[in-house]
């Protein structure tokens, strides 16, 4: 990775920056994120400019007031310096295998999340007694913090990848759990009916009936556990010392290299922003087809 | 429409298939040939310089090993790891190592890795003050606050030693927690009064202009192991011929370490973010194979104290025979 | 009271089957790691239930309440102030959101360097990261305030504090209350995170140290308890939810 001191880079070239920031600005700018999921896109211009300068102001102060000395650039490095940081880790293999790691660890764990908690809880929603005896056992479990399992994990399992996918599918597994619970009991109690008066067995009832009236909830769920891998997954190479992002971030303090702390910190949240945009792409796609989404198209001024 | 419909599940069995191949079981070692493979567990710090070059000038090889070293984060890290079965040995300091036999790990000390060069004001640990602090010696530290990288470590047993013996009252020291990145600040800025520091942290912050107060393991006892190679009963058990390796390809390597401190020096940065600079102005420990077994039991008392340890553990419990 | 003991079987069947299961299956094992839950059960009350173990509970849950109260209250003045103005959200929100997107527990080694090893790191962290959902979550309720209501409200010339406090924060009261569900369980995750580095007491630094020191049983101790401190907090902020909400829902079904 960068070595710990390197000679002073060049300036940032601001269209660099700003390029990804109007792509941000996008993404996430006033309104238009509320209307990712149900498809309309009415992006304004204006709002749009608006989040950019937003973003360069910020930008401009974080570059300005180390250099002016209001804050102390002992730990608060120019962006300049951090930019170039930034540009080094993304020529650096080493970057881009904690990198991968992350992101497996992430991948890996929600989607084992993802099946154990739409397993558990269509099987749960659809047969009340069972949910009738374990709602108790579920609301006490769920509020239970993953990190509560760091020290078990580490005994477990030590620097495998199974430490972190241990902490990783257990947060988001009741993510994902509370959601398509409450998709299952969204259930129409007459489509059901209905079914089971045309014969149809409790899986057939499951699977063409209640799957797909829990999808949206199932898919928000998935939206919400893909951002707590995210969180867990770090969080484990932090503590655990996992070969990940996180770990890179815990090298670069102890060495005391801030400019390249704050570049993997930033590229941490560039992998945040990452999650959040897939998962809400999943979204569009996986729901576009879906009645409710329809109407509310149909309904569209 | 039935290929829409497909999709979903497929999607996801390929998923679960992808996620279930990550969490397979680790690649097990494999012998390739009449050599043995051995999965080490190492710090990358300068105490683990010696196995390293050891490798490097093939002492392993000849000896019927393949060495395949993975950093670890800590040395209980290290040592969960080997419990875990992910390692056959690993580098643990050895206040580590006996916590955990005493507590009912299996742990084995196989060979020491690591020994304070018993030299008062040139060994590889120190106890550090700040330029501006008038403190003469470690008695002063009495009811003063130490920093340590983790507490009820080596590090605080020693520092308590160290205090103790030079006549101020080692149970009165505080100790705080605190990275050894954050130690020379904290010290200059009067947070602390003093810190245990351990190369290359100890050099940079003596040529930054603070002094050593104490050499804590050299106050603990004559050429004091601070750290060890370590594995368990059931490894020896299984694998004894690869621990005999081991221990004949150590040997020869302490020797050779001991004895070519330059290479020693050249080695450190290419596996540590240690700069050449300040790796040929510190002080390197000595590499003895031999396990102090006396020093190991001058540490036992304040151990004790701590209540880190408990009364009826022997040191020869942990010891290879 | 006919339900009241089929419903309390139900409630405590499962439960109580899983503890007595874990209790009898681990009486007798010889896993390091698992050891027999009686074991554990003495370890909580030796560590836990005594002077010293109250004091590492009471400092990490005021750490908690410190930082997350902080959070709260920013967000909910500053939260107001952008929800009510597009022009500023337009500016701040891309930048807030990415914010958001970094994971908390990264920013501990930043603050770490940036203030130091005391508390007011550790309140630092956990203020910052539950502040993100919270504020986000704020501007959305207050932006997403039906306007039929605030052109009531200017009609019958209700304007400021009143306003405030009689339609701003009443309306935005559902989406702030996620926010806060939200913050709270990122600042109990950073509350522990936070206290296994660079730390001296607290609830985090007790089970990592019980964890380095191989102290099974009590390491166990620790995780049951972080368990049942989750359990009682997340019962706490249902009542403050009743609470807020419950005022709200009330004067809507009417």
């Amino acid at each position: 990775m960068a070595g710990s001191s390197s000679p002073s880079p060049p300036l940032a070239t601001p269209g660099a920056l700003l390029g990804p920031a109007v792509v941000f600005t996008r993404l996430y700018g006033t309104e238009s994120m509320n209307r990712a999921v149900s498809g309309r896109r009415r992006v304004t211009r204006p709002s749009q400019f608006r989040g950019v300068i937003g973003f360069g102001v910020f930008l401009f102060l974080w570059e300005i007031l180390p250099v002016a000395g209001f804050l102390p650039a002992r730990y608060f490095p120019p962006f300049h310096e951090v930019v170039w940081a930034l540009f080094l880790d993304f020529a650096s293999p080493v970057f881009w295998h904690s990198v991968a790691y992350t992101a497996q660890a992430w991948f890996a764990g929600l989607v084992i999340a993802f099946v154990a908690a739409a397993a558990v809880g269509l099987v749960l929603g659809s047969v009340p007694v069972l949910w009738r005896y374990t709602e108790s056992t579920i609301e006490f479990l769920r509020p239970i913090p993953s990190v509560a399992l760091i020290p078990l994990a580490v005994l477990m399992f030590g620097i495998d990848i199974k430490s972190a996918l241990l902490l990783i599918v257990y947060a988001a597994f009741w993510q994902i759990l509370i959601q398509i619970l409450y998709g299952v009991k969204d259930v129409d109690p007459v489509a059901l009916d209905t079914a089971r008066v045309y014969g149809l067995g409790r899986w057939s009832r499951i699977r063409h009936v209640s799957w797909p009236t829990a999808l949206p909830y199932a898919i928000t769920g998935f939206r919400l556990g893909a951002s707590v891998a995210l969180v867990l997954a770090v969080t484990a190479e932090l503590v655990i010392g996992n070969p990940g992002i996180g770990h890179q971030v815990a090298l670069a303090q102890s060495a005391m290299a801030l400019p390249e702390m704050y570049s993997l910190v930033i590229a941490a949240g560039i992998m945040g922003v990452l999650v959040n945009v897939l998962a809400r792409a999943i979204e569009r796609k996986v729901l576009a087809w879906h009645p409710s989404v329809r109407a509310d198209r149909q309904e569209a001024p | 429409m039935k290929t829409r419909k497909l999709i979903g599940p497929v999607a996801a069995a390929l998923g679960l298939c992808l996620s279930l191949s990550v969490v397979g079981p680790s690649h097990a070692a494999s012998s390739t040939g009449s050599a043995m493979v051995a999965n080490v567990g190492l710090l990358p710090n300068a105490e683990t310089a010696a196995i390293r070059l050891g490798d490097k000038k093939g002492f392993f090889k000849e000896a019927g090993i393949d060495l395949k070293i993975t950093d670890t984060s800590s040395g209980a890290a290290a040592i969960t790891a080997l419990i875990a079965g992910q390692f056959d040995i690993v580098f643990a300091n050895t206040v580590s190592v006996m916590q955990g036999r005493d507590k009912g790990l299996p742990l084995v000390i196989v060979d020491a890795a690591s020994t304070s060069t018993g030299v008062s004001g040139k060994d590889f640990s120190a106890l550090v003050v700040s330029s501006k602090n008038t403190m003469k010696s470690a008695k002063e530290l009495s009811g003063k606050t130490i920093a340590s990288n983790t507490v009820k470590n080596i590090g605080e047993v020693t520092a308590r030693i160290s205090v103790q013996k030079a006549g101020g009252d080692g149970g009165s020291v505080k100790v705080v927690e605190m990275p050894f990145s954050n130690m020379e600040q904290a010290l200059e800025e009067g947070q602390i009064d003093a810190a245990w520091m351990v190369e290359p942290f100890h050099t940079t912050a003596v040529q930054h202009g603070l002094r050593d107060i104490a050499s804590n393991y050299v106050d603990t006892a004559p050429h004091l192991t601070a750290a060890a190679f370590v594995s368990t009963d059931g490894i020896i058990k299984k694998k004894g011929d690869l621990i005999k390796r081991f221990r004949t390809a150590m040997a020869k390597t302490a020797e050779y370490a001991n004895a070519h401190p330059a290479e020693i020096r050249e080695l450190i940065p290419t596996f540590t973010k240690i700069t050449p600079a300040i790796a040929n102005a510190f002080v390197i420990p000595r590499y003895d194979a031999e396990v102090n077994v006396a020093s190991l039991e001058a540490m036992l008392p304040e151990m004790q104290r701590l209540e880190m340890i408990s009364k009826t553990f022997k040191v020869g419990s942990v010891i290879y025979k | 009271m006919k339900t009241f003991w089929p419903r309390l079987l139900a409630t405590t069947l499962v439960p109580v089957a899983l503890f007595v299961l874990w209790y009898v299956a681990s009486s007798d094992s010889g896993n390091f790691f698992f050891p027999p839950l009686a074991k554990i059960l003495a370890a909580f009350d030796k560590v836990w239930i005594n002077a010293g173990g109250f004091g590492d509970i009471a400092i990490s849950l005021w750490r908690l309440a410190i930082g997350f109260l902080a959070s709260l209250i920013f967000s909910l003045v500053v939260g107001v102030v952008l929800g009510l103005s597009k022009s500023a959200r337009d500016y701040t929100e891309p930048v807030f959101e990415f914010f958001r997107a970094i994971p908390p527990t990264v920013m501990i080694p930043v603050l770490l360097v940036v203030s130091g090893i005391g508390d007011a790191s550790k309140i630092a962290v956990i203020s910052f990261g539950c502040l993100w959902p919270m504020l986000l979550n704020t501007i959305e309720g207050v932006r997403s305030i039906d306007p039929v209501l605030k052109d009531t409200c200017r009609v019958y010339r209700i304007h400021g504090l009143r306003r405030l406090f009689s339609l701003t924060l009443p309306a935005a009261a559902p989406q702030i209350v996620t926010g806060m569900r939200t913050g709270l369980s990122i600042a109990i995750i950073l509350m522990v995170i936070s206290e296994m580095f660079a730390s001296r007491n607290g609830m985090g630094f007790m089970i990592i140290q019980f964890q380095r020191t191989f102290s099974i049983p009590e390491m166990w101790s620790g995780i049951l308890l972080l368990g049942l401190i989750g359990v009682l907090l997340s019962l706490l902020m249902r009542v403050v939810e009743l609470w807020v909400l419950g005022w709200y829902e009330r004067s809507r079904v009417r």
